[in-house]
């Protein structure tokens, strides 16, 4: 494999839970040493996004469910009230969201019961330790992140908007998600402008880049399509 | 077809706005919210009602109607304009004038004697606080415009004038805690609508960098005033921004304005690319004063690993 690696959005945010090296695909390969790892501004802007609308989502989760507790509740049925609170919010979400909410509520049940319990304070403090992870989170991005090539993650700041008029019909024909054609033109972009070797492109996503990846790789002469296992 | 500049009934019942107190003086603004009230407080089968409507906009309830009037009002000399400060006037009646003797307006200007005796004409802001808090289509706005955006505008005239750390605070928001704790509050009550959704991730990204700027002023606890205004300044234009975009919705906006709505989105559309690219260099310029190196990290807790841990998943499958 070559040594020049683009990484995707979900290697990014993956890779923030690096306590977790065992069960984490994108932790364990971030600790991989000798590799050139690079993403474009697109990529750090999605990555920041997913914990930014996170963060938008569970505080938001928080507040609506202290404001509908408070007011009306039975303290013995706490738990059917937080699942059932729970899935009358997540429905006005998309299915990506949904995932998210629940499975922050099933891992965190124990600190929503204590603000159903507690009040005020405890809704307080959970706030504060859900707004320092993520600032965590955010922050370290930002550390790793940086149009450097002494970062950790060389972070390509110039790729264009939209580009590769030839490359991008091609690709619509296999990938329906926009922004994935556009994160995979970056790659290509950053290959042929800046590295110039042939470069991995490295992504968990199966279901929109990974199983296209011999069509993919025709298109775009110089990108080998990755998954980190 | 409602009479634009021309309407005797709402002039008369600005000019009575006047004469609740002796040498009236007030902003313009004021005059909307308050036939706003009005217009709220109408019964459905009073035909002025359906003369004032209104849509949300930069300083709150706005009608194109009402601005007209008073446009009319100053051009025919029945109303004054008084500078104040930089940019900033009153209006006084010059002259009363005769008013309409119809029914619904001899009700209406009843109601609205009975609005203005409870309005503090030399404390306007409770009144202005009232109609956000009460009336305004989206808990966000009272929260961003009254608590928010007041704070730091305070915070900077403050540190204008001499005043040197935001420790300093008095009043409502006496620390920096709070004014953050207010930030995130704003952004649990973003508007949920699709309309809405490119709004809400440049507002997140603010929210980040912002904290981020706090957080450097609580470490340096030194001159704040670049910081301070950079925030500030970024934070005006994400009001202006929202209100073009919240005119377009539903609640946003009375069906008499169903008209403008393209201009109003395509508007709307402009600003958001202005406002994604405004955050983008508030961001640039937050991390190239602050240096990616010296954004605080902390050892997760098992609390955040786990809330960090479960987000990854449900994001991940």
């Amino acid at each position: 494999m070559f040594r020049d690696h683009f990484l995707d959005a979900n290697i990014l945010v993956g890779s923030r839970i690096d306590w977790d090296k065992q069960h984490n695909l994108a932790t364990k390969y971030m600790a991989v040493e000798g590799l050139k790892k690079h993403t474009s501004k697109r990529v750090y802007n999605e990555s920041k996004g997913v914990f930014e609308r996170t963060r938008r989502l569970i505080l938001s989760y928080l507040k609506k469910f202290y404001e509908e507790f408070s007011v009306s509740s039975n303290p013995l049925r706490i738990d059917q009230i937080i699942k059932a609170f729970t899935k009358k919010f997540a429905d006005k979400f998309e299915e990506k969201e949904q995932n998210i909410l629940n499975s922050f509520v099933e891992r965190n049940f124990g600190d929503i019961r204590n603000i159903a319990l507690g009040g005020e304070k405890e809704l307080g403090d959970f706030k504060k330790v859900v707004i320092d992870t993520f600032k965590n989170a955010l922050n370290s991005i930002d550390r790793d992140c940086v149009p450097d090539s002494k970062a950790l993650i060389y972070r390509y700041d110039g790729c264009p908007l939209t580009y590769y008029t030839k490359e991008y019909i091609k690709l619509s024909e296999v990938i329906n998600y926009e922004n994935d054609i556009l994160v995979l033109l970056d790659s290509y972009f950053i290959k042929n402008k800046h590295i110039i070797n042939n470069i991995c492109f490295v992504t968990t996503d199966y279901n929109h880049i990974l199983k296209n990846k011999s069509e993919i790789e025709k298109v775009l002469n110089g990108i080998s399509l990755m998954c980190p296992d | 077809m409602l009479q634009i500049g021309t309407d005797r009934v709402l002039q008369g019942l600005i000019t009575q706005i006047f004469l609740r107190k002796k040498d009236n003086q007030l902003p313009k603004y004021a005059i909307h919210k308050i036939l706003f009230k009005l217009q709220l407080e109408l019964p459905n089968d009073n035909s002025v009602k359906k003369r004032i409507p209104f849509y949300w906009y930069n300083h709150g309830p706005f009608s194109e109607v009402i601005e007209n009037n008073i446009t009319w009002l100053k051009e025919n000399d029945i109303l004054k304009e008084y500078p104040i400060q930089e940019e900033k006037t009153l209006l006084g009646l010059e002259k009363e004038i005769k008013l309409p003797e119809t029914t619904d307006f001899k009700e209406a200007n009843e109601i609205l004697n009975s609005i203005s005796y409870h309005v503090d004409f030399y404390h306007i802001s409770s009144f202005v606080d009232e109609i956000y808090r009460k009336y305004a289509p989206c808990a966000f706005m009272p929260l961003f415009k009254l608590d928010f955006l007041k704070a730091m505008e305070e915070y900077v005239k403050r540190v204008s004038s001499g005043q040197q750390t935001l420790n300093l605070f008095i009043d409502d928001y006496s620390n920096l805690d709070k004014l953050e704790s207010i930030l995130y509050d704003c952004e649990s009550e973003l508007p949920l609508v699709s309309t809405f959704k490119p709004f809400n991730d440049s507002f997140s990204s603010f929210v980040t960098s912002t904290g981020r700027v706090f957080d450097y002023i609580r470490e340096e606890g030194e001159d704040t005033l670049f910081s301070g205004k950079e925030v500030l300044s970024i934070a005006e234009v994400t009001w202006l921004t929202f209100a073009k975009g919240i005119r377009i919705l539903d609640i946003g906006h009375d069906k008499y304005y169903n008209n403008k709505l393209d201009v109003w989105k395509n508007q709307y559309k402009q600003s958001l690319i202005s406002y994604y690219n405004d955050v983008d260099n508030f961001n640039s310029k937050a991390l190239a004063e602050i240096k990616q190196d010296r954004l605080p990290f902390c050892t997760p807790t098992e609390r955040s690993k786990n809330i960090l841990s479960s987000v990854v998943e449900g994001y991940l499958n």
